[in-house]
């Protein structure tokens, strides 16, 4: 695998189901990416680093990230099947040290069905299927949602 | 054995860190040889050159910035592809370097200018440790949170008329 984030962090990905999409670069997260973004970081830090939409609570909860895509047009979807015209996106997460279930990741999906992430500081890439960066850092996607897809 | 002591301040130590000085790295030691240097550390503040008849110690000023060297390696290696930015800042090593106060400010503004266009998330250090040193921190809009670049163009302006960024 020629990426250059840690790769037991991301044990599912392989050659076979993983394409890189870009160079390294910090100026945008997985959060900001599945939204379309690549120019900010989206996350609800209580400092203030991150961006967040407007109105949305800044915690580090589904709650709070299901309302920041919902001010996209996203809905909650019930999984994530290839649908003809609609865009989805992925939530992942996992427990965090005090037990609570916490966002870690999003993917988007693609036309052809493939999904997109940014991997933190790392690469985007393109992946086969919502599992493969399931794994020890993100945890498993929790939450999909969907909206009407736009022209490109 | 006669004593040198450099008297080392922390803008000429982030110069030396950014001109890839040999001084701050355990793996540049160098074999001491007749009229070579050999670096040996001795405290965690204090660290010594030794060649044939000269001892030099070098200052607190030194060790800072070892200290924050060694705490953003391994901030970095610890953040691996973490996505969360309350994650990445609560790691241990993070905050480390924010109990570090004020001496870690010159170290984390030097690395946002050698960055560029490319600033890592220094932001919250630079937040935290402005506001516990009572130095009123920049005021950043919501059209510029999130944005590494021009967050990183405002802390940087802030660290020059503060004095600790060159």
């Amino acid at each position: 695998m020629p990426g250059s984030w840690p790769q037991h962090e991301l044990p599912n990905l392989t050659d076979a189901n993983c394409a890189i999409t870009s160079p390294k670069k910090r100026g945008y997260n997985c959060i900001a990416w599945a939204a379309g973004n690549d120019t900010r970081n989206w996350w609800p830090d209580p400092v203030g680093i991150g961006y967040w939409p407007q109105g949305v609570p800044r915690e580090v909860t589904f709650n709070a990230f299901l309302a920041a895509y919902r001010t996209l047009g996203y809905e909650v979807c019930a999984d994530a099947s290839l649908e003809e015209g609609r865009e989805k996106i992925a939530i992942y997460g996992q427990l965090n040290a005090d037990g609570l279930l916490e966002p870690t990741h999003a993917a988007l999906q693609l036309e052809s069905g493939q999904w997109t992430s940014k991997l933190g500081n790392f690469e985007d890439i393109r992946h086969t299927d919502v599992g493969s960066v399931e794994g020890p850092l993100y945890g498993t996607a929790m939450f999909y949602m969907s909206r009407k897809r736009r022209a490109a | 054995m006669p004593k040198n002591i450099l008297n080392v301040n922390t803008k000429t130590a982030a110069v030396a860190f950014f001109m890839g000085a040999t001084l701050v790295s355990t793996s540049s030691w160098i074999t001491p040889q007749a009229g070579e240097l050999q670096m040996l550390p001795t405290t965690k503040i204090e660290w010594r050159y030794r060649s044939i008849g000269v001892e030099t110690f070098v200052n607190a000023d030194i060790a800072a910035l070892i200290k924050f060297r060694d705490l953003s390696r391994e901030w970095k290696k610890q953040r691996g592809a973490m996505s969360s930015i309350t994650g990445m800042s609560m790691l241990r090593p993070y905050q480390q370097i924010i109990g570090m106060g004020k001496d870690a400010l010159p170290f984390i503004l030097a690395e946002l200018k050698e960055e560029a266009d490319d600033p890592d998330q220094w932001f919250w250090a630079l937040s935290i440790i402005a506001e516990a040193n009572d130095l009123i921190p920049p005021q950043i809009g919501a059209n510029v949170q999130g944005d590494y670049q021009a967050m990183a163009q405002v802390w940087l302006e802030w660290g020059g008329q503060q004095g600790y960024a060159r």
